[in-house]
């Protein structure tokens, strides 16, 4: 099942189960959605439960809000991460307060999807990442969606709780190919193995978590060493009891994002394992971003603002042979 | 040298581009990054920039018109002196980022403050180890890392055989509180002390073993129990006591289908010949290499095929292909002078022989068969067949004659 499919089954049962889901964003009911993860949906569930919004996202999540307020349970899909912007004041003044400043009378069933990242040629005001500035509002889950099992478990159990999840997914993945497993229970919270290790902890998600496991083979033949790879799946809270036994176990840690390297969500994870596990680390960790510019429109220099697979490589190779491995 | 300026696709859709203006003439020198023209694609008007430096020899389109993307607009001709100091210039660059590249990398270097990881320190201390010390005298690099700390340790105190003891049984060197050098004498003591068992990793070989005596324990089995007549045997012993079972086996195999056959999901699958699998081990190591279409092979095809597998077995080269395939297993445990035994069923097989020591002129076989392939009352025909060939001396006379 692809990524994008993942996503639409997990909308699909959870809205056939309880009338009150309905969905909102622009282009996603007649269209499908602009990445077709709501397709066929409005001819299941009718137009006032899949609902095609104007241009404007600072109403489009107040609607929301409101409706969340009112006993519905909306799902709203923001068609990119950099148009959240625009609705930042309904986003960090509400969504997120609202329940504190009301002592917990309101609760906010309330999701907001919205692909981010650097896809292809999309220029620099279609591919930004703002998981590090969403994940910094308390009263915000936030969930970023690395695969199709992923998606399919954690959308279900984001529309399920009563509280505001942001539910963010890569404009790169929506094509990404996996089984999924409908009978297990996944707890959304809890980081993911992707494959276990001895030696170094690398820890990322989204895209840059493929491209790392990509070229992990060839990083353990050259360095001689087996890496843990961890899928973070939650951003906020962050799994670190699950980090921790990792980072315990190895004394080594690198995080990898495709977000700009200046206020980077991966930096506080590291500062975290510092405050928190000094005496357990054999190396300065390592943190792989992307380059503090504009995401450029020409395909080179796309490339060279983010990791890659072969940079990743570099990088990781380098900070290895410098560091006693 | 001719460069040639095509009519760029400016956007995913753009299938031609109107030129709205030359911003060049013909004869013009033109050098990397001025701008060429104006072209309008269906979204917006882009500048049209040069790659290369050169002078303007012909423009193919006039201001206004319209051309396909893909077709050639402009025509440059490299000027052969500009672009050898190009050539230059790009020299200079690639000079110039590598002594950056050496500076900064010794700068890294450099900017080393601690002199050995946290978990280098917290594990030298619990070893009594002075870092700052044996840095000094070059006993450790700068900086020092967990593995630096382990490897100065195991070579200070324990001698190349203790630490050969200290791998072989995945002890951990922290786990010694010593002041001097341990021998592997002292090593060993600590492992009978604390009882110590050796690890080895499961080899991929013992785990394919594993596999298939688990599948092989789930089935289905039964055994027969019978005794054979040896005087032929023995009679005609220029061939193996093996050679002569592997024979007499193939023919009876040949009489009882249900003995060439086994089960692959919806399906049995009956041979047309005798496949026998046959049991050899070496270095510890059990092999059940295959010999295809016994019933076709004389007595000397079969004892060189033997010879030729025991060679493969002893030094571990026998393929995965030459241990498939077969249906039925022979064990042959007759000269270490066991009575009887049984055996477990090979993989896919139907059954196996188990083969004992030779006693008052018989031999005790005991068939181990599986109950979903071959029935009680067929491996007891099965049974009388293959005791009746033993006492058929034409039979031996035959085969000993077609070799």
């Amino acid at each position: 099942m692809l990524y994008r499919e993942a996503i639409n089954l997990a909308m699909d049962e959870t809205m056939s189960e309880d009338t009150n889901i309905i969905l909102l964003g622009e282009d996603i009911a007649d269209v499908g959605g602009t990445f077709r993860v709501t397709e066929g949906l409005l001819k299941k569930y009718g137009k006032t439960r899949v609902i095609d919004t104007p241009i404007a996202e600072l109403s489009i999540v107040g609607n929301a809000i409101g409706m969340a307020i009112g006993g519905l349970r909306p799902v709203v899909e923001l068609m990119t991460a950099n148009f959240s912007l625009l609705a930042f004041d309904q986003i960090v003044n509400h969504m997120a307060k609202l329940p504190f400043m009301s002592a917990g009378k309101i609760r906010l069933p309330l999701v907001l999807r919205m692909p981010q990242g650097v896809s292809k040629q999309l220029g620099a005001q279609h591919s930004e990442n703002y998981e590090n500035m969403l994940s910094s509002i308390p009263g915000l889950f936030v969930f970023a969606v690395s695969s199709p099992n992923y998606a399919y478990h954690a959308l279900k159990k984001a529309i399920k709780m009563d509280d505001p999840v942001i539910f963010i997914e890569h404009e790169l993945l929506y094509n990404k190919k996996e089984e999924i497993d409908r009978s297990s229970d996944l707890d959304p919270f809890k980081a993911r193995i992707i494959k276990e290790g001895t030696d170094i902890t690398i820890i990322s998600y989204l895209k840059m978590l493929d491209d790392t496991a990509s070229v992990l083979e060839e990083i353990e033949k050259e360095l001689n060493c087996s890496c843990e790879l961890i899928d973070l799946c939650s951003l906020n809270p962050v799994d670190f009891k699950s980090l921790e036994i990792s980072i315990k176990k190895t004394g080594r840690l690198i995080m990898i994002e495709e977000g700009h390297r200046m206020g980077s969500y991966g930096a506080q994870i590291i500062s975290w394992a510092v405050e928190e596990l000094f005496y357990f680390l054999d190396a300065a960790p390592l943190r792989l971003c992307g380059e503090n510019v504009p995401i450029a429109y020409n395909r080179k220099l796309e490339l060279a603002s983010i990791p890659t697979p072969k940079s990743i490589k570099k990088d990781i190779i380098n900070w290895g042979t410098n560091n006693g491995l | 040298m001719a460069y040639e300026i095509f009519m760029p696709q400016l956007s995913d859709s753009m299938e031609e581009g109107k030129l709205i203006k030359w911003m060049v003439s013909v004869n013009d020198k033109v050098k990397i990054g001025d701008v060429i023209a104006e072209v309008e694609s269906d979204k917006a008007i882009m500048e049209l920039q040069c790659f290369k430096n050169g002078v303007v020899t012909a423009l193919y389109i006039k201001e206004g018109e319209s051309a396909p993307v893909g077709t050639v607009i402009v025509d440059i001709s490299l000027d052969i002196q500009e672009s050898t100091s190009q050539i230059d210039e790009a020299e200079e660059k690639n000079k110039i980022e590598e002594e950056f590249e050496q500076v900064s990398s010794k700068e890294e270097y450099s900017l080393v403050r601690a002199i050995a990881s946290p978990k280098a320190r917290i594990l030298a201390k619990s070893l009594n180890m002075n870092i700052q010390a044996l840095q000094d005298i070059d006993k450790l690099p700068v900086p020092s890392h967990v593995k630096d700390i382990v490897l100065y340790h195991k070579k200070r105190f324990f001698t190349p055989k203790a630490l050969s003891l200290i791998e072989e049984y995945s002890l951990d060197v922290s786990d010694f509180q010593v002041q001097t050098k341990q021998d592997s004498y002292a090593v060993l003591e600590y492992i009978k002390e604390k009882n110590i068992s050796i690890k080895q990793k499961i080899s991929s070989f013992q785990k394919a073993l594993i596999e298939n005596l688990d599948k092989s324990a789930l089935r289905a089995v039964y055994h027969i129990y019978d005794y054979i007549d040896v005087r032929y045997l023995k009679k005609y012993s220029d061939y193996g006591m093996t050679v002569w079972f592997l024979k007499i086996f193939a023919k009876s195999m040949m009489d009882f289908e249900g003995f060439r056959s086994s089960i692959k999901g919806d399906f049995i699958c009956t041979s047309v010949n005798a496949n026998i699998s046959i049991a050899m081990q070496a270095n510890r190591k059990l092999y059940m290499p295959v010999l295809k279409d016994v019933n076709h092979l004389s007595l000397k095809n079969i004892e060189e095929k033997l010879l030729e597998y025991k060679k493969k077995v002893e030094i571990s080269s026998l393929p995965i292909e030459e241990m498939q395939g077969s249906n039925l297993g022979l064990s042959n445990l007759g000269f270490t002078g066991i009575h009887r035994f049984d055996a477990m069923i090979n993989q896919d097989d139907s059954s196996i022989a188990a083969i004992g020591a030779s006693e008052a002129g018989r031999i005790a076989l005991t068939l181990s068969l599986d109950h979903r392939l071959i029935n009680g009352y067929e491996a007891a025909l099965f049974m009388q067949r293959v005791k009746e060939l033993c006492l058929e001396e034409e039979f031996f006379q035959e085969e000993v004659k077609n070799v």
